[in-house]
């Protein structure tokens, strides 16, 4: 299996990310089994504090990787420059790629399993989305703004399509983990 | 940015006209086209082109960031839940520009609905190439 660091570069998005898994590095190491992850030594931030850089591989441990595997992509979407759309857009707004990245290291923290990795969209005017689709499923969550989302669930059988959706604050993760554990059951 | 004008709903846009959307790379999820295509704030409205007053490839020189050009029928636009309408917006540079207008008293949840019906009901006028 390959190894990918999750240091992506000397970007202020590794920092945040380098961050949000040292953060929780001790939650996971409380996890048990679940969590078989080796730590590397730690590196030195700008702040002087240190940090723990994990592996996918490591990652993959504890059914996690799809989390590690959409922060190339989230990385992207961070770093999109001014009028990216060619309609005048701003770049990604930080404080949302923050909270893209805090939600990110909560699922990680809660252990959530079995999601494929989503495709992310920039949005117009700043913002972003993660989207999952797989046979009649589909999910969104779009960041409204750091502090809230909007989710969208939808289901398509035989029978019809039914269409879910509502804004909340980006707190309530439970209800998030209930629509991606919704999505990964077969 | 996309138009900040108010028109209401103009019926000299028949059902039957073709709408296009400029598609960029980062508009794609899985090869599909994205709802966040049809994502626009509160006040905003989502930039199409005439198909006939314009081409497909007309909307692709002028959005060359654009990767395809999709296409939706002003009926089936009209008929999305949440969209006020659709109007004639022609700009100096595009006579065919029009908006498909977001109604300003929804919220960003059921615009969600609306961008992902939107994008359901977008075929592709010019694809992407593979």
């Amino acid at each position: 299996m390959s190894t990918l660091d999750l240091t992506i570069g000397p970007t202020p998005l590794t920092i945040l990310v380098e961050q949000a898994f040292h953060d929780i590095g001790q939650c996971i190491d409380t996890i048990g089994p679940r969590a078989r992850t080796a730590k590397k030594p730690g590196i030195g931030l700008p702040n002087g504090k240190s940090t723990t850089i994990r592996t996918v591989s490591e990652v993959r441990a504890d059914g996690t990787d799809w989390i590690a595997n959409t922060l190339p992509r989230l990385e992207h979407v961070a770093h999109l420059p001014g009028n990216w759309d060619g309609r005048g857009s701003p770049g990604t707004d930080q404080r949302i790629v923050e909270a893209a990245v805090s939600l990110l290291t909560s699922l990680r923290h809660y252990g959530v399993c079995g999601v494929p990795v989503p495709f992310l969209c920039p949005i117009a005017g700043g913002s972003l989305q993660f989207e999952w689709t797989s046979g009649g499923k589909h999910i969104e969550i779009e960041f409204v703004d750091d502090k809230s989302i909007v989710f969208l669930k939808e289901e398509r059988t035989p029978q019809g399509a039914s269409m879910e959706s509502d804004e909340i604050p980006l707190s309530r993760i439970g209800k998030i983990m209930q629509l991606l554990d919704w999505f990964a059951a077969p | 940015m996309e138009s900040l004008s108010a028109p209401g709903d103009d019926r000299s846009i028949a059902d039957d006209e073709q709408l296009y959307r400029g598609i960029l790379p980062d508009d794609l999820a899985g090869g599909r086209i994205s709802s966040t295509a049809f994502k626009v704030r509160p006040g905003d409205h989502v930039s199409v082109d005439r198909g006939s007053l314009c081409s497909p490839c007309d909307t692709l020189r002028r959005l060359p960031k654009s990767v395809g050009v999709g296409q939706i029928i002003a009926g089936a636009a009209r008929s999305t839940p949440c969209v006020a309408g659709v109007a004639p917006d022609p700009q100096e540079d595009n006579p065919a520009h029009a908006l498909i207008l977001r109604d300003r008293s929804v919220g960003n949840s059921q615009w969600a609905k609306a961008a992902r019906q939107l994008a359901l009901a977008c075929s592709w006028a010019i694809s992407p190439p593979p």
